[in-house]
């Protein structure tokens, strides 16, 4: 089942919550909408689900408009934040509850619901109340109930957000299991970007009602389209720049109007062109011998450093005053592979001509 | 000396409830006792005999009937006006919920005058209905009218807070399944409801029951048609059979404290059980 979402629009008073929002997820696949809370994800997934009505655009499910259907006439399957388990019911009349609406069998109804508990992962619990389950498995739950009528299309309001993070890994594996195997069409709403990477087959960055970038996970992390999706996916370095040079091979920017680096590829940029260029923390290493001529570097003074666990993190002084943060993984240290560097120590902070981002300002 | 002061600050835990008593000994437990003493002074069989006059039938069993009534209504009226109330959003929606609230700030004694000056055969709509012979006022038809708004807040005052905290998710996720704004109500919402319905029917009930200001203005007062129990008390009372009143009242005070106890009993097994269900 493939949806199409073509320029939705909400607006509540003069405020647009979801501005001219245009999607098309395929059949089979899994969507997610990354986006901080008040961003208008929620709305257009609500939208969808026919609890809220667009004030313009149009919804197609398979082609057909179903803009101003009612929720119910719909037959997809929502799986709430605080998942919405029938209090007054039991695990097993919850998963039924929908099936009962349709009026299916009682035996049938009673299969399902026995076979979707085992494929959650929760056999033989039908009998119990919501308040007897713990989080992570009334999250199982909600989505066994939404799964019961085998929806056309399943939608997901931040469905891990209510769980601890232990739990939330083990249940983000289970859940990308569970909906590739059934194949159907999804399309999910959470602000945990590793969550969104690990479930998606692509990934709409929503800000402010709008979608700043719609595609691959490592598209939207190494090649994003704005500012804002470079910034809101992972840490970056940012500096203001003007392109120098650009030809089919190479792009050259001028960080501090006179600090040159490179972008390889052919980019679309021309010379004198003002530019935002970013390296991510991870992308660079800090080391006391200079770049070679196809790498990027840059040198400051060691001002900070903070340790992570598993990465320590060091914030560099350039000599042009911009601060730089660097990541390095403590198992480098540990093994020799580098050294520990000192504060006020003066560095190279040096990484390839393939990475580096460079964004219209 | 260690012994002491324990013994000291015992003494001194007590104080606050010993003092609580002994300002509710005049206040609430001597009249109520003394209500018993006076039923009972002429010995049981005088208590029972007193209760078993054709008045006295009458006017216990037509309390409950409206009693009766007035809980069924206002159970329906209630929950309606709650999930308007709450489940709804509309210009004016706060003003009406304070004009639903306002019998409980009127004395019902005026509630009783402003129904005599509508429904009444000089009110506004008794004159349009007295050429069909319809005679509204002091007819049971009038005390179940006055019951109805006397006790509607205690119906929405028990209801409408479950569906406030009743998250509306609850109704989505039973629309995204397919459910019918009616399905949704009927297996999601009103079994949320009961406690609060059944809290709310006994408190309306037990209200009605003991109503009198407004009672008394409407009824007519007349003995074997509309007289009710807490009229017949105040009946007996001014023409001085204070055996016959007080019979009567504590077979009152004995079914309030049962009305009573059941409502405590029904809000702490809610609570409990809602706290059970993550409600």
């Amino acid at each position: 089942m493939s949806i199409l979402i073509e320029q939705i629009s909400k607006k509540y008073g003069n405020h647009a919550v979801v501005d001219k929002v245009s999607l098309d997820v395929d059949d089979g696949e899994l969507i997610v909408l990354l986006g901080s809370s008040g961003s208008g994800k929620s709305t257009i997934l609500r939208m969808v689900a026919g609890l809220i009505l667009p004030d313009e655009g149009r919804i197609l499910l398979n082609g057909l408009d179903i803009t101003l259907l009612p929720p119910q006439e719909r037959g997809l399957g929502f799986v709430f934040q605080n998942y919405s388990i029938f209090p007054n019911m039991t695990i097993a009349e919850n998963i039924e509850f929908g099936m009962k609406i349709r009026k299916t069998p009682a035996s049938q109804r009673q299969a399902r619901s026995a076979h979707l508990l085992e494929l959650v992962g929760l056999p033989g619990l039908g009998n119990r109340y919501s308040a007897q389950l713990s989080g992570g498995q009334q999250q199982r739950v909600a989505l066994a109930r939404a799964l019961a009528y085998e929806p056309r299309l399943l939608l997901l309001d931040e469905p891990l957000g209510a769980v601890d993070t232990k739990t939330r890994i083990q249940l983000r594996q289970s859940l990308k299991k569970i909906v590739k195997e059934i194949g159907v069409t999804t399309m999910m709403v959470t602000h945990d970007q590793e969550e969104a990477f690990e479930l998606a087959d692509r990934v709409a960055i929503v800000n402010d009602g709008r979608i700043e970038h719609y595609g691959f996970p490592s598209d939207v992390y190494y090649n994003p389209a704005t500012q804002f999706t470079a910034d809101f996916v992972g840490d970056i370095n940012f500096f203001e720049g003007h392109v120098t040079a650009s030809t089919e091979e190479r792009c050259e920017i001028k960080l501090f109007g006179h600090w040159p680096v490179y972008r390889r590829g052919r980019l679309p940029f021309h010379p004198g062109q003002q530019v935002i260029y970013g390296v991510r923390p991870e992308q660079i290493r800090i080391s006391l011998l200079e770049p070679e001529s196809y790498e990027n570097g840059i040198n400051g003074v060691i001002e900070k450093s903070m340790f992570f666990g598993d990465v320590t993190r060091y914030s560099i002084r350039l000599a042009d005053n911009g601060l730089l943060d660097v990541q390095v993984l403590n198992y480098l240290f540990i093994e020799g592979m580098a050294m520990p560097y000192e504060l006020n120590e003066r560095v190279w902070l040096i990484w390839s001509q393939g990475s580096g981002i460079i964004i219209k300002p | 000396m260690n012994q002491d002061k324990v013994f000291n600050r015992k003494i001194s835990s007590m104080l606050p409830a010993g003092f609580l008593v002994l300002v509710l000994l005049p206040l609430l437990l001597l009249p109520l006792a003394s209500v018993f003493i006076y039923a009972l002074r002429g010995g049981l069989g005088n208590f029972g005999a007193s209760l078993i006059t054709a008045d006295v039938l009458f006017a216990l069993r037509f309390s409950l009937i409206i009693a009766f009534a007035t809980a069924v209504i206002n159970a329906l009226l209630g929950t309606y006006a709650a999930y308007v109330l709450s489940k709804t959003r509309f210009p004016g929606r706060e003003q009406l919920g304070i004009v639903l609230n306002l019998p409980v700030a009127i004395p019902n004694v005026v509630v009783g005058t402003s129904l005599l000056l509508l429904w009444g055969p000089i009110g506004l709509f008794g004159q349009m209905l007295e050429p069909l012979g319809i005679q509204p006022m002091f007819t049971p038809a009038a005390v179940l009218l006055a019951h109805i708004f006397v006790t509607f807040p205690y119906m929405l005052g028990t209801v409408k807070p479950v569906l406030d905290d009743l998250e509306t998710t609850y109704e989505e996720a039973a629309y995204t399944m397919g459910a019918s704004r009616w399905q949704t109500f009927l297996h999601i919402v009103f079994p949320a409801l009961k406690g609060g319905l059944l809290t709310g029917s006994l408190l309306t009930f037990a209200h009605s029951l003991g109503e009198f200001g407004a009672t008394v203005m409407v009824s007519g007062n007349l003995r074997l048609r509309t007289q009710t129990a807490p009229l017949y008390i105040f009946s007996q009372f001014e023409s001085g059979n204070i055996q016959a009143a007080n019979s009567v009242a504590a077979v009152l005070a004995i079914l309030s404290f049962i009305l009573f106890s059941l409502i405590l009993f029904l809000a702490a097994r809610t609570g409990k059980k809602g706290a059970q269900r993550g409600k």
